[in-house]
């Protein structure tokens, strides 16, 4: 083989290298830890590392983690009114829950979802550093977003805007308690 | 660009998620770290349903094939290059043999569904690269210097937000030191002496233990403060005593950027020579024997035992026994052992024998850069880039000119290493955006979907102009064969596969070399040419 040909042959397959190592995935999201943190057994105190990623990981958890957990409502907006056919604009104020324990701010940026949930008054302090979920309706199974509140009792979720989410978040949000149902 | 590289980079990224924020949080960096090596890409998912139905007197051509949208089912051995879509998963954790389906963890994460986990990368999280101590290098020894680790620890502190004299830190051995604080020292030096009491009774290697009684403890100083630190390092011990927070940026700092490559890829030794060898490393991981050494040596026999014909056709001891017979005489032993028996009746020959037949359908002599190979070095180097680049151009002539789209993805990701979906990456890059927009058929993809199919479109890319430079001549059913169930992984077998499409058995009946092959046969025929074209071993 010439020369010429050598190189051509070796560029390309140093290319074929490059290629399969290259991540075409995004980095996992801050929303994303909070997704699984939320969905795996949590650590016991003083367990190792190791150990408990065996334990959460083992093949006794499979398909089980979420099927397992609580969804306690603890608040809901009704917001009919907003959507008209498929479109789903979101609110351009903020929504409050009925009882008014929580503010959801909805707003959008290429392509994502935020969703900024502030508990307000009592709630605040009844739920920091809690797991809180945003579901369709009173069931675990219509939960599309999960985070922990902070210690002022707030969080941001990043969400990939979709019509599905949109439907849920512009028509009737449901938030409610996640608690991990592990012994 | 190495896989460890690559890994590096994204650590790094992970690295500032989590230590620019006042506490360090232990669970969250293990699970940004889980997600990042072990959770399969979503690419697949909007692809057909998988059928497994076995048709042997299906009759199809290619057109009736796709819109029946009825493919993945392989009944060959289990293949699956590359379609997990993570690079880590296909290329770093378990290129000895496939991942299965029945390797990942499956959780249902709201908000983003099922979410598909492999129990391997909890393994080499903790193992591999949080957990392990790195010893003392001797080359570390000859330039006076501690272990990376140790550097690495030195560096950040430099790097950190925290008010106090940190940007002078220095980690160096002393033998008359004892130790003084201030306040704004005194959270790190407190949790430096509680890992020295925690790691107290660890045993450490011979060259530390010498180093230390010559020349004293290491000692970390900053300031007028200084605090003892332990012999050897994690990096999880590390980052656990660091002054948070650290600063917004640090990821980008060259210095930290080298050494955490450094210490990625010693950390990662012993786990790729153990992947080369065939050997499980749940098994042999935190084994002392054999060493890194004797590991090499033993790839290396491998290496020979299976460019053997023997190897090829499947009788593997007879290779390896070929192998030993093969050694130059002068050499005691190779891996710790003599010959041929007194290997195979050890654990690891009884190991590595039984390992084989995984062996053979290996993706090892697919991507593995070992040895000297650096990859291209595009980031590091700017010499003769432009000149790769217009080469490359040139090679591939319309193929990739046509299409624009391919053509940035090509030149900014794959020469530049330039990131896809993160933030700064070509997908969020407006004059990419244009380009997409513009064209109907990539405007109709979301982003997972259409960086899926970029790749496999390089990937044809890749393939067929290395087919141009094939000294021996690839088949019309050889070709079709490579790009439709290896580039393409779509099914040979079952109803839609390859192997039942009239147009294709017309040319497979035309191919005096392959026609009266079975499809396992023709699949390991076809891995071997493809190997060759790619200049890997098999």
């Amino acid at each position: 083989m010439n020369t010429e040909l050598v190189n051509k042959r070796v560029r390309w397959q140093k290319l074929w290298c490059d290629l399969h190592t290259i991540r075409l995935a995004p980095l996992p999201t801050e929303t994303d830890v909070d997704m699984a943190l939320a969905g795996l057994p949590p650590r016991r105190e003083n367990e190792a590392l190791g150990n408990w990623l065996k334990r959460a990981l083992s093949p006794d958890n499979k398909g089980l983690p979420f099927s397992q957990f609580r969804f306690s409502k603890i608040g809901e907006v009704y917001l009919q009114a907003a959507a008209s056919g498929d479109e789903f604009p979101l609110p351009e104020q903020p929504l409050e829950t009925a009882d008014q324990s929580f503010r959801l701010t909805l707003s959008e940026h290429e392509g994502y979802l935020s969703v900024k949930i502030e508990a307000l008054g009592l709630a605040i302090d009844e739920f920091r550093g809690q797991y809180i979920g945003i579901a369709a309706n009173n069931h675990a199974d219509t939960v599309i977003a999960i985070t922990q509140l902070d210690q002022d009792g707030e969080s941001t979720i990043v969400l990939k805007d979709t019509q599905y989410l949109r439907k849920i978040l512009c028509v009737h949000p449901v938030l409610g308690l996640i608690e991990p149902n592990y012994g | 660009m190495r896989i460890t590289e690559r890994l590096a980079y994204d650590v790094a990224q992970i690295f500032e998620l989590v230590l620019t924020k006042n506490a360090f949080n232990e669970d969250r960096l293990a699970i940004y770290l889980l997600l990042l090596l072990g959770r399969k890409s979503s690419y697949k998912a909007s692809r057909p349903k998988s059928v497994e139905t076995d048709c042997d007197d299906y009759e199809a051509d290619a057109n009736d094939a796709e819109s029946a949208g009825q493919i993945v089912s392989m009944p060959l051995p289990d293949i699956k290059a590359f379609q997990f879509g993570n690079p880590y998963i296909d290329g770093l954790l378990f290129r000895d043999y496939y991942a299965t389906n029945g390797e990942f963890m499956q959780t249902f994460l709201p908000g983003l569904g099922r979410v598909d986990i492999h129990i391997e990368a909890g393994l080499y999280m903790t193992d591999v690269l949080l957990l392990k101590s790195l010893e003392l290098a001797k080359v570390n020894v000859k330039d006076g210097k501690p272990t990376n680790l140790h550097l690495l620890l030195e560096r950040l502190c430099q790097l950190t937000n925290v008010q106090g004299d940190w940007q002078h830190t220095t980690i160096q051995r002393s033998l008359q030191s004892e130790k003084h604080s201030l306040l704004w020292f005194e959270k790190v030096a407190t949790r430096l002496e509680r890992l020295k009491t925690q790691e107290e009774n660890k045993l450490i290697n011979e060259t530390a233990k010498n180093q230390r009684h010559l020349s004293g403890s290491y000692w970390l100083q900053a300031g007028e403060c200084q605090v003892e630190v332990i012999e050897e390092l994690s990096l999880l011990n590390a980052l656990k005593v660091l002054p948070l927070a650290l600063r917004s940026d640090f990821s980008k700092d060259p210095k930290f950027l080298k050494l955490l490559k450094s210490i990625i890829g010693s950390l990662n030794e012993r786990y790729r020579l153990l992947r080369s060898c065939g050997l499980p490393p749940e098994a042999w991981l935190t084994r002392k024997q054999p060493s890194l050494n004797k590991l090499e040596q033993l790839k290396v026999l491998r290496d020979k035992a299976k460019a053997l014909d023997a190897w090829q056709s499947g009788h593997y001891e007879q290779a390896w026994r070929q192998a030993f017979a093969g050694l130059n005489v002068s050499q005691d032993s190779i891996g710790g052992f003599e010959d041929f028996c007194q290997w195979q009746n050890s654990d690891i020959g009884q190991a590595m024998l039984s390992r084989c037949q995984q062996t053979e359908l290996s993706l090892e002599f697919l991507l593995e850069n070992d040895g000297d190979n650096e990859g291209l070095g595009y980031e590091d180097s700017s010499v003769g880039s432009y000149e790769l680049h217009q080469a490359l151009i040139q090679d591939a002539g319309d193929r990739l000119t046509q299409d624009l789209v391919l053509e940035a993805f090509f030149r900014e990701v794959l020469l530049k290493n330039r990131p896809v979906q993160d933030q700064g990456g070509l997908f969020t890059d407006s004059a990419f955006i244009a380009l997409v927009a513009a064209d109907d058929d990539y405007a109709a993809l979301d982003a997972a979907t259409l960086a899926d199919t970029l790749r496999l479109k390089t990937s044809s890319l890749i393939f067929s102009v290395l087919l141009e430079t094939n000294e021996g001549a690839t088949s019309p059913a050889m070709q079709v064969y490579i790009q439709h169930v290896l580039i393409e992984q779509k099914p040979a077998q079952g109803e839609g596969g390859l192997l039942n499409r009239t147009s294709f058995k017309k040319k497979l009946a035309l191919d005096d070399e392959l026609r009266e092959l079975t499809p396992t046969l023709l699949y390991n025929h076809a891995i071997r040419h493809f190997g060759r074209l790619l200049g890997k071993k098999l």
